[in-house]
């Protein structure tokens, strides 16, 4: 149902006429809109994460220590929200204007959108539960430091979770066991780390520095999935991505496959197919997705990716 | 103007250039260049905040109670891990793609107004907020040498017939600091930048977003610099109008000059995707 509404949004909305194209395409085919729009998303992320990162800092008790936090968050807050306005508007308009349907099929994406929710869950449960206690920890106590072993230990930890983190990009191996691990030394690097700021900060209460953590980790996280839509390592139409694994159940590749071979019912018109299939540089380097190849577009040395036209349109 | 015009009487230069993703250990990195390409955006962000809130200081707005050097020097650790993190995962992305970026010429305005972004911080802002607000002639100096280097940066990136409309980044920035400190033209500024770019919107909404007659570029074109010296014109009155507080006209200049150059940096970035 879903799919057939982005589908709608990708080839009706703004279609007037028979002859008419919907904003989606014109979006797709204008020359500088779209870049200009989706240029302006990703540059709101220095006004919006760069400030409510600065609170969250404040939150765990490193940055701004001598500010109390309502007075911080007073002055910074306005401008972290017209930042986040502008970047849910520009996102909007950037999502719509880039065939929608391949964002909808994407892992990336739909992994960007769990931790946009849970960053969302995140400050609803701070402003409306955590924050109702702040005359207590708004000020930041005078700090001590009754375990400096503990801390020591937890440093120890994070050095070495870190080092073999490092080490491991350097080791060839099983795909999935090495990004397993990784993932797992990073969780760990990541509570060792949450540790030393916690013994770091006794008067402050442990759920105001979790609040803060973990808003943090999700606005960091809703970032690099952002970064990573551009990337069609899962693509649904990719060889790899085989039907029943992880990855094609997750990207609800079935009806995105259903819609290419046009069981969906829907007309897709030859010139969209053509002009999608050909490469953003002709290269066959370049993938369609929401953060067109910047500086760390495949290097020249990776084996060319097929074009990757929207889900649901072979090449 | 890139960066291989520039160096293109260097014997060999274009050769090692070429040679940089073999170089270990960036060759070992080809396969996993996503992730830094990532944490690029991740340090922009986090510098992004330390820039702005201590530049918005330095104009009087933002977090006013703080004292100037105690600002600066609870945002210099982040700006400095942000640009650690920029740089470092920058160097990387750049070595992997260096003969696409040697002949790019938004790269060329990206590393102009780093080098000018980086005078116009270390050398400008945050000594000024050091000293509590004075400047000194060293200081203007810097600030000279990264204003040229920042006009110069724009003047390519206004010229170049791809990645002009680029300009917009900048100045989009210049409107929405305005909103934030402007006291008196906040409203001045948000109405002439919905009249003005949201006017440009509605013009391709109405004839096709998709649509090349050169006229709407034109049209582009004259609106972007109506917009910039409408801009102008609005921060100029409004630290003329504040001249008489705390924060003085030439920290407020400089301020904002280092914001946009900052956003100079990330758009260059951007759009050496868009003009590949």
């Amino acid at each position: 149902m879903l799919h057939d509404f982005i589908n709608w949004i990708r080839e009706d909305l703004g279609r007037f006429g028979e002859d008419g194209q919907s904003w989606s395409h014109q979006l797709h085919e204008s020359l500088f809109m779209w870049n200009i729009i989706e240029g302006t998303h990703v540059l709101t992320i220095m006004f919006f994460a760069g400030t409510i990162w600065m609170i969250d800092l404040r939150m765990m008790g490193i940055a701004f220590k001598n500010m109390s936090l309502s007075k911080l968050s007073d002055r910074v807050l306005p401008i972290t929200i017209i930042s986040l306005m502008a970047m849910v508007v520009t996102g909007v308009i950037a999502f719509v204007g880039r065939d929608p349907l391949m964002y909808y099929h994407n892992i990336w994406f739909r992994l960007k959108m769990v931790f946009l929710v849970a960053a969302m869950i995140n400050i609803l449960w701070f402003h409306y539960r955590v924050q109702k206690s702040d005359i207590a920890w708004d000020v930041i106590p005078p700090m001590s430091d009754p375990l400096p072993v503990k801390k020591a230990l937890w440093l120890g930890a994070f050095i070495a979770a870190s080092f073999v983190l490092l080490v491991s990009f350097l080791i060839p191996g099983d795909p999935w066991v090495m990004s397993s691990l990784r993932i797992v030394l990073s969780i760990g690097a990541l509570v060792a780390l949450f540790m030393i700021i916690h013994k770091r900060t006794p008067g402050l209460p442990l759920v105001v520095k979790l609040s803060g953590a973990l808003s943090m980790l999700a606005w960091f996280l809703v970032i690099i999935f952002g970064r990573f839509i551009a990337y069609d390592w899962f693509y649904c139409e990719k060889e790899t991505t085989t039907p029943g694994s992880l990855m094609y159940v997750l990207q609800e590749c079935d009806s995105a496959l259903a819609f290419r071979e046009g069981d969906s019912g829907e007309v897709i018109e030859e010139e969209i197919i053509e002009e999608e299939a050909v490469p953003d540089d002709g290269t066959g380097e370049a993938v369609e997705g929401e953060e067109a190849p910047a500086e760390d577009a495949a290097p020249a040395e990776e084996p060319a990716a097929p074009a990757q036209p929207t889900p649901g349109e072979g090449n | 103007m890139t960066f291989e015009e520039i160096f293109k009487n260097i014997p060999g230069s274009s050769e090692f250039v070429a040679s940089m993703p073999k170089i270990w250990p960036i060759s070992t990195l080809q396969d996993i260049y996503a992730p830094f390409g990532a944490l690029h955006l991740v340090g922009l962000a986090l510098m992004g905040g330390a820039v702005i809130l201590l530049n918005l200081r330095l104009m009087g707005a933002g977090l006013k109670e703080e004292p100037l050097p105690q600002m600066e020097r609870t945002t210099r650790p982040w700006f400095i891990a942000g640009l650690a993190i920029v740089l470092g995962t920058g160097i990387i992305i750049g070595m992997l793609n260096s003969e696409k970026l040697y002949n790019s010429v938004p790269f060329f305005i990206k590393m102009t107004s780093l080098l000018s972004a980086c005078i116009f911080s270390f050398g400008v802002t945050n000594a000024i907020a050091k000293n509590d607000g004075r400047t000194s002639t060293g200081v203007l100096v810097a600030a000279g040498i990264a204003f040229l280097l920042w006009l110069l940066a724009l003047g390519v990136l206004g010229s170049d017939e791809i990645s002009a409309p680029g300009l917009f980044h900048p100045l989009s920035a210049g409107y929405a600091i305005l909103i934030i400190f402007g006291v008196r033209t906040r409203w001045l500024a948000a109405g002439a930048f919905a009249l003005l770019f949201g006017g440009m919107f509605l013009m391709y909404w109405i004839v096709g977003f998709n649509t090349y007659e050169p006229v709407y570029d034109e049209i582009s074109r004259w609106l972007t610099v109506a917009g910039a010296a409408v801009f102008a014109a609005l921060f100029g009155w409004e630290i003329y109008q504040s001249r008489m507080e705390a924060s003085t006209p030439t920290a407020k200049l400089m301020a904002m000059f280092s914001v946009l150059t900052w956003v100079t940096v990330a758009a260059g970035g951007r759009w050496i995707g868009f003009a590949s």
